[in-house]
């Protein structure tokens, strides 16, 4: 039998050819495709792989703290340090310490908000008119925060500049309503007149308060402001104050130095050791005992904040009638008065006003002055709406938080920010003993840009050191805060919470580690831990399991986590802040082990896909190898072949061309792969020599079984059946006449559209998972990233497999020329041209690409509609796109057998001699 | 009244290639054939009889000389040309060729189906089916009609577009003799009725008898040519004629 076999296919050298080079492409088709989801199946485990590992792998709270949402939803929700003061001894720091496998603990214990006065000098100089005798420059601050979405214009404040002489000296007159006049103007003609100035002590409650401004303006061109000024100056200038609040928090430097390399960001001055202690001292002048706190300050305080002001000049009624009127008379007013404009304008940022207190640091400086009040915030309360997103309730601020006892009346960190409204509780903690002051003595500063990189994708919430940010989570929000992100600002009561500016020592902090519970969190590095497997994960268990069975605290695993989108209605402020729909960062966890199961999933199905389109394709290709030799076959059956050997006929053969084609495969995958950048092991591409065999095996099985029950009387019937249906429509358009050839061999026509339509539906499907990345599934940022990676391989291969369809659609229309040529010969001699016959081949073609595309993506929403439960309508844009795509694909591929038509041998098929 | 075309064919040659050698089909032919006349070509099996038709209906080119069908040059006519040639000539065939999805009507419609035409293709289609006896079955398909029906609507189907000439490569070939003269006395009766020229394929001698002009070939040469008409008769096919003569 191997003889009519191998004769078989040396003589039909054509068929066997093609056969071979069906089986082959195949093949090479599975192996590159089997290839290149490896590929993608490894680069996204590498991916989170290299991603995964962040700062900390466990983050202790204390007990009760984790919100049911967070517990829920397995979240860790941004700024959890914020509402977080103490609550974890110093005992259970030292047992998480000491506990086998924790190779870093970290504690952080949360102090709370100081109120600092960065100053802001204003030149006014090029505002005076040096021709005028006397003149007020008028200073009109607008202050802002919330991406300049919150705005208040503060009171004017006022310097009045004469050329008059001035005496300074302190009087006591009644013309000023019984405030202290330190000036007192020397009218041209020798009349002495008080310049009241007002209450200018600093800030009040309800606002920074400013008095009137004295300066004369010496012939010299100089600016005399009295005794506090000794020289002369060239410019003038006047200093406005910006309140800032500041964050204090507690670490231990060690332990920091070890989580982030908190040490080596220190951009200006010393890190903090573990030796820092308060140091206690007396004030020369109270003779207060105070404490200084050693601090490490931020350089980037990453507050949303701006300020700028328009300085114009006032002259005539209201200047005239100042000298000798109260100033609350005197400031009515000037209020009211026009002014000149002037070309000296102002803008800074909270940035610039920080950086200068900064800057403003003496040699052992305490640029940011009393720690006394300190405030802090508690938790915003959320309300959850349907579609999941977060609404926090706001809260009145009461102002009285902020009132230093001692100083009744000065409302330390009085912002106007703080009448905007809040949703933080808040809340005054006494300093740790009465009777003492508290200053921040600075010691260093650090560049948080400058720690230890851990990858963006995984980031483990870092609040410790960058602040929260939030962006637009719709148009209208995004164009409101104009693509940019929303940051916090100096209300301890505004939604996003700074981090803290301020790090102390937990040793330097008086009181603090004798305090019952001071501890806010403690974030734990997990020793060992090397790459995203499971023995990792396993040790990090462990841990994690032994903190809570040692200390009872809320343990949260991070390893792995990966910050995700949560939608939060930001409620309108009162300065003009509308409603805003933002994406805020929360922490979603073990995101990594999430996306690897979902890649393998993903890559069985592609398998399973790439294989059945590889058995269509070749079950095409053996089956009208088949049908072609049927009357030979017949021939054979009347000479006395049995069933099985007619069958074992077609399957030898077949086989032989799988090997070939299967070793011809290895061959050319190898170098092919290099050369479309599909890693591939020599193990994978020896897998095609089994796989094309078994897939010709496949492939022959219903051919086989058909040749095997081939009648005798094969020999008679004619290639081509004629349709079984009896009710024929009519065909009067070459569309109708393409129709009704699809339905002569629907098997055919079923397959290749099949084939198609597997490829169709496995774009839609791989649009449907990589869909549920940016969903429910895991809608990360490490998921988003690792998406756009996968799809570009994954796309490769999914359109690879509907290419392949396509070639199927191909096949099975050269099949159909070749079984149809008479045929087509009569018509072409009646008078049709080459171009129609290739229209009605073409139209075939796209017939069996609509059934397929449209299947196929039919199949493909079903699935995906069960994959992610809802139907988005990107989705349907999508499966319109592949339908169309599916279409055109199936359109071109249908020119081959189109312009292969042309070369049928009319003459030959038509002649009767 | 128009008649049918005038076809004239010098110096034709046709070679084939096959494996190695090269077979002279047609060799330095020449003839004239009279519009409206139905001509018979008859010769042995490989005596060129296909291919010279063939090569008058432009399914094949000529290596040499040239055929002019009513004055027109068909040898030096463009693709297109040749196209629009095509369906002025009909075709039929020893195998019917027709389209086995199609309905009777459907598949004498299907040669102008790419195409617009003058006429009523429909009312056209029904009326040669007519014509051929087949009215009635425009619905029936191919594989509903005997062999004898399948050539009628093969013959009309090459009527469809108003062809002047009519092209019959062994028109009866794989029918039975009773149904075999038959479609002989149709496409006389078509020859009468309609103004063509009638051009038959054929090595059986009785259908050369019912012509009226017999040519034959031989190794791809004239070896005879006899009016039938004005009582030129070769011996062999006189009792073909007077067997229809009884009839």
């Amino acid at each position: 039998m191997l003889r009519v076999v191998l004769a078989q296919l040396r003589q039909r050298a054509g068929r066997t050819t093609a056969l071979l080079l069906g089986v082959l492409i195949a093949t090479m088709g599975f192996t590159l495709l089997t290839g290149s989801a490896e590929t993608s199946r490894l680069q996204v485990i590498g991916e989170v792989q290299a991603n995964f590992r962040a700062a900390y792998d466990i983050l202790v709270r204390p007990p009760g703290t984790r919100l049911p949402l967070e517990q829920e939803l397995g979240l860790v929700r941004p700024n959890f340090l914020s509402g977080q003061f103490g609550g974890i001894t110093m005992d259970q720091y030292e047992q998480i310490a000491h506990l086998p496998g924790v190779e870093v603990a970290a504690p952080i214990a949360m102090i709370g908000y100081v109120t600092a006065y960065a100053p802001v000098d204003l030149d006014l100089t090029d505002a005076v008119d040096p021709s005028l005798q006397r003149q007020v420059i008028r200073i009109k601050p607008t202050w802002s925060a919330a991406t300049g979405l919150s705005v208040h214009e503060a009171k004017p404040v006022y310097v009045y500049v004469t050329r008059n002489d001035v005496l300074w000296r302190p009087t006591e007159t009644d013309a000023c309503e019984g405030t202290i006049v330190s000036a007192v103007e020397v009218q041209p003609d020798g009349e002495e007149i008080p310049l009241c100035q007002g209450d200018g002590s600093g800030p009040t409650l309800g606002e920074v308060k400013y008095g009137l401004d004295v300066v004369r303006l010496r012939p010299d061109g100089t600016f005399d402001r009295g005794p506090d000024f000794p020289h002369a100056q060239q410019r003038l200038t006047t200093r406005l104050v910006w309140p800032i609040a500041l964050l204090v928090a507690a670490i231990d430097p060690a332990a920091e130095a070890d989580l982030v390399g908190l040490d080596a960001a220190v951009t200006d001055g010393r890190y903090l050791t573990a030796d820092d202690r308060p140091i206690d001292d007396r004030d020369l002048y109270s003779s207060w005992l105070y404490t200084r706190v050693p601090v490490l300050a931020t350089t980037t305080p990453g507050l949303d904040e701006g300020l700028t002001a328009s300085i114009d000049r006032v002259v005539g009624e209201a200047v005239e009638g100042l000298p000798g009127a109260a100033w609350g008379v005197a400031r009515e007013a000037l209020d009211r008065a026009g002014g000149q404009p002037t070309d000296v304008a102002v803008e800074y940022t909270a940035t610039d006003a920080y950086r200068r207190l900064l800057a403003d640091v003496p040699g052992d400086g305490a640029p940011f002055g009393s720690m006394v009040p300190i405030v802090r915030s508690g938790e915003p309360r959320y309300a959850v709406a349907e579609d999941g997103s977060l609404t926090p309730q706001p809260i009145d601020v009461q102002p009285s938080v902020f009132v230093d006892e001692r100083q009744p009346g000065f409302v330390a960190g009085w912002s106007w920010l703080l009448a905007d409204g809040g949703f933080r509780p808040l809340q005054q903690v006494p300093p740790p003993d009465r009777a003492q002051l508290l200053y921040a003595d600075w010691v260093g500063s650090f560049d948080p840009a400058n720690l230890t990189r851990f990858s963006e994708l995984s980031a483990v919430p870092m609040e410790t050191y960058f602040s929260p940010r939030a962006t637009g989570a719709d148009d209208r929000s995004r164009e409101l805060l104009r693509d940019q992100a929303l940051g916090p600002d100096s209300n301890p009561a505004s939604y996003l919470a700074t981090p803290p500016q301020l790090l102390t020592s937990l040793y330097a902090f008086p009181g603090l580690t004798d305090a019952p519970a001071p501890l806010s969190a403690i974030r734990v590095r997990v020793a060992g831990v090397e790459g995203f497997n499971d023995l990792s994960r396993e040790k990090v268990r462990l841990v994690a399991e032994a903190i809570t069975a040692a200390t009872g605290l809320d343990v949260d695993i991070t390893l792995g986590s990966s910050p995700t989108l949560r939608t939060v209605n930001l409620p309108a402020g009162n300065y003009g802040r509308p409603e805003l729909r933002l994406a805020e960062e929360w922490s979603k966890k073990g995101t990594a082990a999430v996306i690897i199961q979902a890649i393998d999933r993903k890559s069985v199905v592609l398998f399973g896909l790439i294989l059945v389109v590889c058995v269509l394709f070749l079950g095409n290709a053996v089956s009208a190898a088949v049908r072609d030799r049927r009357r030979e076959l017949a021939v054979l059956a009347c000479l006395g072949w049995s069933r099985r050997r007619l069958a074992s006929l077609i399957v030898t053969e077949v086989v032989i061309v799988g090997l070939v084609a299967g070793v011809a495969s290895v061959g050319l995958a190898l170098p092919l792969s290099s050369l479309v950048g599909v890693r591939l092991t020599v193990q994978h591409a020896l897998l095609a020599i089994p796989v094309a065999v078994g897939l010709a095996l496949i492939a022959a099985l219903v051919p086989a079984l058909r040749a095997a029950r081939t009648h005798p009387a094969a020999a008679i019937h004619a290639a081509a059946r004629p349709p079984r249906r009896r009710r024929v429509p009519r065909r009067r358009t070459i569309a109708g006449l393409a129709r009704a050839n699809l339905w002569r061999v629907p098997g055919r026509t079923a397959l290749a559209a099949a084939a198609l339509g597997i490829g169709v539906g496995a774009v839609t499907i791989l649009c449907a998972i990589t869909w549920t990345f940016h969903g429910s599934v895991t809608g990360t940022l490490l998921g988003d990233a690792v998406s756009v990676r996968v799809r570009g391989v994954d796309i490769v291969a999914a359109v690879a497999t509907a290419l392949l369809g396509a070639a199927a659609v191909a096949d099975v229309l050269y099949l159909n020329i070749r079984d149809r040529a008479a045929e087509l010969a009569a018509l072409r001699a009646t008078g049709w041209s080459a171009a129609a016959l290739a229209r009605l081949v073409t139209y075939e073609g796209l017939g069996m690409g609509l059934i397929g595309a449209l299947t196929g993506a039919a199949a493909g929403i079903a699935l995906a509609v069960e994959f992610a439960g809802t139907a988005p309508t990107e989705l349907v844009w999508v499966t319109t796109a592949t339908v169309t795509a599916g279409l055109l694909l199936t359109g071109l591929a249908a020119l081959v057998p189109a312009l292969l038509q042309r070369r049928i041998p009319v003459s030959t098929l038509l002649a009767e001699e | 009244m128009p008649t049918g075309a005038e076809v004239v064919a010098t110096g034709l040659t046709k070679t084939f290639r096959s494996g190695g050698s090269r077979i002279v089909a047609i060799e330095d032919l020449s003839l004239t054939i009279s519009p409206g006349t139905m001509t018979a070509i008859s010769g042995p099996s490989g005596s060129g009889k296909s291919t010279l038709l063939h090569l008058i209906g432009a399914i094949e080119r000529a290596d040499a000389g040239s055929i002019t069908v009513d004055g027109r040059e068909v040898t030096s006519l463009r693709r297109r040309q040749l196209d629009a040639y095509r369906r002025t000539v009909g075709f039929v065939f020893q195998r019917y060729h027709l389209l086995p999805t199609l309905t009777a009507l459907d598949n004498v419609l299907a040669p102008v189906l790419p195409y617009r035409v003058r006429f009523d293709k429909t009312a056209r289609a029904r009326q040669l089916l007519d014509a051929v006896g087949l009215g009635g079955r425009e619905r029936a398909l191919p594989g509903q009609l005997s062999g004898g029906q399948q050539q009628r609507v093969a013959i009309a189907r090459a009527l469809i577009g108003e062809p002047r000439l009519l092209l019959a490569d062994e028109p009866t070939g794989n029918l039975d003799s009773r149904t075999g003269e038959q479609i002989l006395d149709l496409l006389v009766k078509l020859r009468d009725r309609y103004p063509v020229t009638i051009v038959i394929a054929t090595h059986e001698q009785h259908v050369a008898a019912r012509c009226d002009r017999l040519i034959r070939l031989r190794d791809g040469h004239i070896v005879d040519d006899v009016d039938l008409t004005q009582g030129g008769e070769p011996a062999d096919i006189t009792l073909g004629r007077i067997g229809r003569l009884r009839v």
